[in-house]
């Protein structure tokens, strides 16, 4: 039959702040005292195996000993109460185990991205480790209507990606709430309509076509679908093949949504590399990733 | 006299008559020859008989399903009769023809309407052939009438005002149903149209299998079959039930309907017996499938994990572990198998511990501050068929004790 | 809770009402799941005058009249989707024969959550009017004069028509909202005060 503990802890298992104290009491049963003839005065304590300073602990009465423990800088311990058998068989009576940990901060630094085609994904700063087994949900919602709780993958657990696909021009309210066992706390809300934190897709099929001019070259692309219901503005960037750095087309020359450019002032017969990435033409929200690079030469200049 | 009723959901008219001249609680087989004529009464298209037992006083029920929509066309019926019974040999001459009844679908088109095509809404099987008419007030053969997109040419005037067509193998699109619709050839003015709601055909059901945990419920499993019913987006109307699943056990001969459409529970009576043959049917308005298993059920036990694993008296080289299992209907004993392992690699192996209710075991030789998963799982003692999961616990050995 | 920022709110409903002139967004979709999309039927989806108010209609209404009569139409719409995508759901494990139509259904699916999103805005755009002291002039409802039982066929017939209706009726409310943007309101020269 199951092993009929002769004794037991108060309190059971319990989690605690780092830096607190803490105290336990064992108390012996009726039974085990009269068959083992012990009493509380023969209860020794230990924390993973070691023995606890006899300073820390004393005799409370006939069946029970209290064991304290201050300033608490242990994070995970076995407490286990025990006693000697016949004066020298060490008999465990009884063990809980303490976990020690501090409450969650303020998550800070809440920030989200909707990248084009997927699920928006929000992420902050957790604060401090608490040591413990902490949850955050990133809760989001629209004036009129609430969103799943968003509970993050255990091995990115400052990061989720929410279960709906946005939904553009609505102003939305996102924020994160953290809680273990010690306490829970909220982060500041973040109020955006999700447009504005998009990162589009960058420009596809950039190809590159010769002007009549040896020195220009024409660029088009094919933009992403954000292009219909979006104002897009662009960095187009090109440098010779072998050049280490790139030169960038005026930013007041690409401020609006095009699927072509003609670049100019290219050194004749030479071969360019040409990339392209896009952004939301009033500046909210990301850049998107470049373009894959797309090659020219310009012609020969006629004698 | 002769009554009638038409249901056009199934195109279909029902005819009511009674016999006069028989005595109280006289009862009489006869034969009733019926002729049903379409458009006129010279034009005959169908006669049969029926034998029946008529009783004095009691109507004689009849019905007749046309493959031709109601709303196309009138029809026709009579019936004669002819007394079909050994007690009066004498009687067999054939009585006259009642006087034609005509069957019509009132205002096949309402008013307003020039157009409509018929049946509407109808359901048919995939790869059966179908007939769709339409009545026009203008003359037939300035429509044309299409298929999806295909024109349909194979038409037959049956009247200036309709005109039929025979769909044949008419296959499964999509699960919206196929569309149908009619046009006026010199305007292509849309006339009106029509959905051809089309069911797949009703597939076997594949790996029939049952189990018990306790002997007191059977849980049967199957392969999801591919859906038959048709999609409507107007849930106002409906078009037909999805499948339908059921349990029939030979021995008891009960029949239990299942909610699911990929398992279904079925009780163990008390003191039912141990063989059992089950037909698990499936059935839609078309058509049924079935599948037999038959089985000895303390052949088919899988039992539940065992539960309140317990590792007490770690010490340095040994642990001892006990556990609880669910008890089964009938006194039997339970074989349960206990590991423990190391980083995957299973150190020791005990089988046979049978026992009744309760578990316990001592693992010996064991390694000091070593981490250990001590695991148990038990099966069927009579008949094993299936392990149990496992369930069990990790666990460190205490260090050795400073000498 | 909702936006108080009266221009950002009339310029998102500016975008949502360019966006659902589409037809890409709720008409092709569903023509696709009804087999209507690549057949002479699609010609038939006519819009019904009776279905929406006019563009002229819509530009005699106050603006709490008109975000009440773009939330009721809205509101039809939505009851029209909530019932297909029912159906959807329910047949969650039929395989959709094309994947043209596997998509149709997604895209009827965000529509819903589009069309939600537009009635969000309307809702605070409202309560910012409300709370301008603008006063409501609740519409009549059209009442629905019984018609005979239609079969399937009519019913696809006219949800094609409303919602190439619903698609126009659309372009008529962006061109009120592109009035309201520029201060040329039915009643108000300039965009509300705000009271603090």
């Amino acid at each position: 039959a199951l092993l009929d503990p002769c004794g037991y802890i108060n309190p059971e298992s319990s989690v605690i702040q780092l830096g607190s104290n803490f105290t336990a009491v064992c108390i012996l049963k009726e039974k085990c005292m009269d068959k083992f003839a012990v009493n509380g005065d023969n209860i020794f304590w230990k924390t993973n195996h070691a023995a606890v300073p006899k300073e820390q602990y004393k005799t409370i009465n006939k069946t029970a000993s209290r064991v304290t423990f201050t300033n608490v800088s242990f994070l995970n311990t076995q407490l286990t109460c025990n006693i000697y058998i016949l004066g020298q068989i060490e008999q465990n009576i009884y063990g809980i185990t303490i976990i020690a940990g501090l409450p969650p901060e303020k998550p800070e630094n809440l920030s989200c991205i909707v990248n084009e085609g997927k699920n928006m994904m929000c992420q902050w700063d957790p604060g401090k480790k608490t040591y413990l087994e902490t949850t955050y949900t990133l809760k989001s919602e629209w004036a009129t209507e609430s969103f799943p709780d968003c509970k993050p993958k255990r091995d990115t657990p400052n990061l989720c990606t929410v279960s709906y696909t946005p939904v553009y021009f609505v102003n939305m309210e996102v924020w994160v709430e953290a809680e273990n066992a010690l306490g829970k706390v909220m982060s500041d809300h973040l109020e955006f309509d999700p447009i504005n934190k998009v990162k589009p897709n960058p420009p596809s099929k950039l190809s590159v076509r010769n002007a009549e001019l040896p020195s220009v070259l024409n660029l088009s692309w094919t933009n992403s679908n954000l292009e219909h219901f979006l104002r897009l503005k662009y960095n187009i960037q090109y440098r010779a093949k072998d050049a280490p750095t790139w030169s960038q087309i005026p930013h007041e020359d690409t401020s609006y949504t095009r699927d072509s450019f003609t670049v100019q002032d290219l050194k004749p017969y030479t071969e360019y590399v040409f990339r392209i990435r896009c952004s939301k033409a009033d500046g909210k929200g990301f850049w998107s990733d470049w373009s894959e690079e797309a090659r020219g030469i310009t012609y020969e200049a006629r004698p | 006299s002769l009554e009638f009723a038409i249901n056009l959901t199934y195109q279909r008219f029902s005819l009511l008559w009674s016999v006069r001249g028989l005595l109280d609680h006289q009862e009489i087989q006869m034969n009733f020859q019926i002729q049903i004529s379409r458009i006129n009464e010279s034009n005959v298209i169908w006669t049969g008989n029926y034998i029946t037992t008529v009783k004095s006083k009691e109507s004689v029920h009849w019905s007749w399903e046309s493959e031709l929509p109601l709303e196309c066309a009138t029809h026709f019926v009579r019936i004669r009769s002819q007394v079909d019974d050994a007690q009066f040999p004498e009687l067999r001459s054939w009585s006259k023809w009642t006087s034609w009844k005509e069957i019509r679908v009132l205002k096949p088109l309402s008013p307003g309407q020039t157009f409509s095509l018929f049946p509407k809404d109808n359901l048919v099987e995939a790869g059966s052939n179908m007939t769709v008419c339409y009545v026009s007030r203008s003359h037939g053969s300035e429509i044309a009438c299409f298929l999806e997109t295909e024109e349909i040419h194979e038409e037959e005037a049956l009247t200036p005002h309709v005109t039929v067509f025979t769909l044949r193998n008419v296959s499964f699109l999509r699960p919206t149903g196929t569309n149908m619709h009619c046009r006026q050839k010199s305007t292509n003015e849309l006339k009106g149209g029509l959905v051809i709601y089309v069911s797949k055909i009703l597939e076997d059901p594949k790996n029939f299998s049952c189990e018990t945990q306790d002997l007191k419920t059977l849980n049967c499993t199957w392969d999801p079959v591919a859906v038959t019913a048709p999609v409507n987006l107007h849930p106002s109307k409906r078009v037909q039930p999805p499948e339908s699943y059921a349990l029939y056990e030979s021995f008891s001969q009960e029949t239990r309907v299942c909610e699911h459409n990929t398992w279904c529970t079925w009780q163990v009576a008390e003191d039912s017996q141990d063989e059992y043959n089950f037909t698990l049917r499936l059935q839609n308005i078309f058509r049924e499938r079935s599948v037999n298993l038959a089985f000895n059920l303390t052949h088919r036990v899988h039992p539940r994990p065992p539960f309140n694993f317990f590792l007490e008296s770690v010490n340095s080289t040994n642990a001892r572990v006990s556990w609880k299992v669910y008890p089964l209907r009938k006194p039997s004993t339970l074989l349960c198998r206990v590991e423990c392992l190391q980083d995957e690699h299973v150190m020791e192996q005990q089988v046979n511990v049978s026992i009744g209710m309760q578990g316990e075991y001592l693992l010996s030789g064991l390694e000091p501050d070593t981490q250990y998963l001590a695991r148990v799982c038990c099966a069927y003692g009579n008949h094993l068929w299936k392990w149990s999961d496992w369930v069990g616990q990790r666990f460190t050995t205490l260090d050795v004790a400073p000498s | 809770g909702c936006s108080r920022d009266y221009q950002l709110l009339l310029g998102q409903l500016q975008h949502q009402a360019n966006i659902m002139q589409s037809t890409g967004m709720l008409l092709d979709p569903y023509l696709h799941i009804q087999g209507w999309y690549d057949s002479k039927l699609k010609k038939e989806c006519k819009e019904q005058p009776k279905d929406f108010l006019s563009e002229r209609s819509l530009m005699g209404l106050s603006r709490q009249a008109f975000l009440q009569t773009l939330n009721a139409s809205l509101g039809l719409i939505l009851d029209k989707l909530a019932a297909y995508l029912q159906t959807y759901h329910v047949n969650m494990d039929r395989t959709w024969t094309q994947p043209k139509v596997e998509q149709a259904w997604k895209n009827l699916a965000q529509a819903e959550r589009f069309l939600r999103g537009f009635r969000n805005n309307i809702f605070c755009l409202a309560q910012l009017l409300r709370d301008s002291a603008e006063t409501a002039m609740p519409t009549q409802a059209s009442e629905r004069r019984s018609t005979p039982p239609l079969d399937h066929f009519e019913l696809r017939l006219k949800d094609c028509q409303l919602l190439q209706g619903y698609h126009h009726f659309m372009h008529s409310v962006g061109q009120v909202l592109d009035r309201w943007k520029e201060g040329r309101g039915r009643r108000r020269r300039h965009s509300p005060r705000l009271r603090r």
